[in-house]
């Protein structure tokens, strides 16, 4: 009776103990051809030894998009799984169905303090996203603050120009040495391109009303500057500098 | 020749007397899937015009446009701002307005699945998706008040898959390529599935890996099946933060409007056990298609 017992709590402990679970993976050899027997016997192990963690401890899948006027900005998948795997006995290599098939066959195991040690893992609310809020705030503020330059038009003559772009998106242009200016109102927009069209509210005389300003962001400092008249040709051009 | 010239004339005054014309039709609208603009609030519709970079990102710039114009149709918080300025300058008045509406939504939808999709002629991908009316309501608080679209799908044209095509493909070598077998007849050029992943009660989700140099089918394979899972686990439960802004400027005889979005979709969530129940590679794009269905799903 008292060996009956004895045997009988040395059973129940070891089957609860840990965790324990048998996998089985095959890969083609086809799939490597770079690669030798040996190499490719060990990505077969390494396999099933992933494989048997995610079953062991589980695997949690953080994913996150970011997207902005319709586009996909970013797309990130993050898969989160592992801790202490340890193999009972030898890996059984075999042949598979298919020509270049291996096969390999692992009882992998954790223990209960394996268990308990294992990594904490994210989930749920507790997101991790890299900046997603200020990424779509950059691409939103991307042509806000003060740009100065000079330009060159078409017909001969220059100018230095100053924009200026409010947070709220107004948007004033001055021409500095025609002395003249006025307001820009937006017509279309990208993270990388803004379509203006120009109001004069001043030096009329000196300067066409109603052209059309394109910008175009060369990088987070530059801009390239060039102004269509009403038909759509090109009239002036230049680079501009960010100074705010 | 007279004669000739004389049946030619003759033919064009019957034209002209009976009102025909010898004027090119105009061409006959599109027919698109009635869903595109007959969809319940339960259901939401997203867009993507085709790009270089692949199905992959059309069908998630589609797939994520359509889930968060369903967490607007669920709940949104709106908020609009006038702004009215006169000036006088030189005895001349001008004026100019601009008016921001903006809707922010931030909200946890679950069980939100991919019920259609369709490809114009254009190649502009339109995904439908749907959220069961139980869920909303609860969300909503509301007691059965929003109606769940009743429409069955009509069944898809397809035609069988042939292997021939694939075998012509030069993603991979003819031996690697023999390891690809696609069970799914194909529809717009694509699997069934790629456009109806949830179909007769089974929940799946599909994943697209695109062939980046010195990928091996196998690592191809894996990223194709991370994604459909990641995908698998959004559609149980995602958080969608979005913001649709329209902006309205009149100044004097200028008038423009300009609309920007942007939307945070997050998902983080232990993963369930799923399976692959088919696979299809584009031989043109060398782009990877994966369908996997939750295990319990799994029916042969």
């Amino acid at each position: 009776m008292k060996y009956f017992f004895i045997i009988t709590t040395f059973f129940l402990a070891s089957v609860f103990a840990g965790k324990t679970v048998v996998k089985t993976v095959t890969i083609n050899q086809m799939l490597y051809p770079q690669m030798t027997f040996l190499q490719v016997k060990e990505i077969a192990l390494e396999e099933a030894k992933k494989a048997a963690a995610k079953e062991i401890y589980g695997e949690t899948l953080i994913s996150e998009t970011i997207m902005f006027n319709g586009k996909v900005l970013d797309d990130v998948v993050r898969e989160q799984s592992g801790g202490v795997v340890r193999i009972k006995g030898e890996p059984k290599f075999s042949n598979g169905e298919n020509f270049g098939d291996i096969v390999v066959s692992i009882e992998a195991y954790a223990t209960d303090e394996d268990l308990q040690n294992r990594p904490k893992i994210v989930e749920d609310r507790e997101f991790s996203i890299d900046d997603a809020d200020e990424k779509i705030g950059r691409l939103k503020r991307s042509f806000y603050g003060l740009w100065s330059g000079f330009i060159m038009r078409s017909g001969g003559g220059s100018s230095d120009v100053i924009i200026k772009i409010t947070s709220s998106g107004e948007a004033t242009i001055n021409y500095v040495a025609s002395n003249c200016g006025g307001d820009l109102i937006t017509k279309e927009k990208t993270p990388t391109m803004v379509k203006f069209q120009q109001k004069l509210t001043y030096g009329y005389e000196r300067c066409t009303d109603r052209a059309f300003v394109v910008l175009k962001k060369i990088n987070d400092t530059q801009s390239l500057f060039t102004q269509f008249d009403e038909q759509e040709r090109e009239v002036a051009k230049g680079t501009l500098y960010r100074e705010e | 020749m007279r004669s000739f010239a004389n049946g030619f004339f003759l033919l064009f005054l019957l034209y002209s007397v009976t009102g025909c014309s010898l004027a090119v039709k105009p061409d006959e609208p599109e027919q698109l899937p009635y869903w595109v603009n007959n969809h319940s609030l339960t259901q939401a519709v997203g867009t993507s015009k085709v790009n270089f970079q692949g199905v992959y990102t059309q069908r998630a710039a589609a797939l994520n446009s359509a889930k968060s114009q369903l967490a607007h149709n669920i709940r949104s918080y709106i908020s609009s701002s006038l702004q009215n300025e006169l000036r006088v300058s030189n005895s001349e008045i001008s004026s100019s307005f601009s008016d921001k509406i903006v809707a922010l939504s931030d909200v946890y939808l679950s069980d939100v699945r991919q019920v259609d999709a369709f490809f114009d002629s254009q190649k502009k991908l339109y995904i439908l998706v749907e959220s069961p009316k139980e869920k909303i309501e609860r969300r909503l608080g509301l007691a059965s008040s929003v109606k769940q679209s009743t429409e069955s799908l009509p069944a898809l044209l397809a035609r069988p898959y042939e292997k021939d095509e694939l075998m012509k493909s030069r993603c991979y070598q003819k031996e690697i390529l023999e390891t690809i077998s696609t069970k799914s007849a194909l529809f717009q050029g694509k699997p069934v599935w790629f456009f109806r992943p949830n179909q007769g009660g089974v929940l799946g989700s599909v994943g697209i890996a695109e062939k980046e140099e010195g990928m091996t089918l196998r690592e191809q394979i894996r990223v194709a099946y991370s994604l459909a899972k990641a995908s698998f686990l959004k559609e149980q439960k995602m958080r969608i933060e979005s913001e649709h802004e329209l902006l309205k400027i009149v100044n004097e005889d200028i008038q423009t409007e300009l609309f920007e979005s942007s939307t945070l979709i997050k998902s983080a969530a232990k993963s369930t056990p799923t399976e692959q129940k088919d696979i299809w590679l584009d031989p043109k794009s060398c782009e990877l298609y994966v369908w996997i269905v939750g295990k319990d799903e799994v029916r042969n």
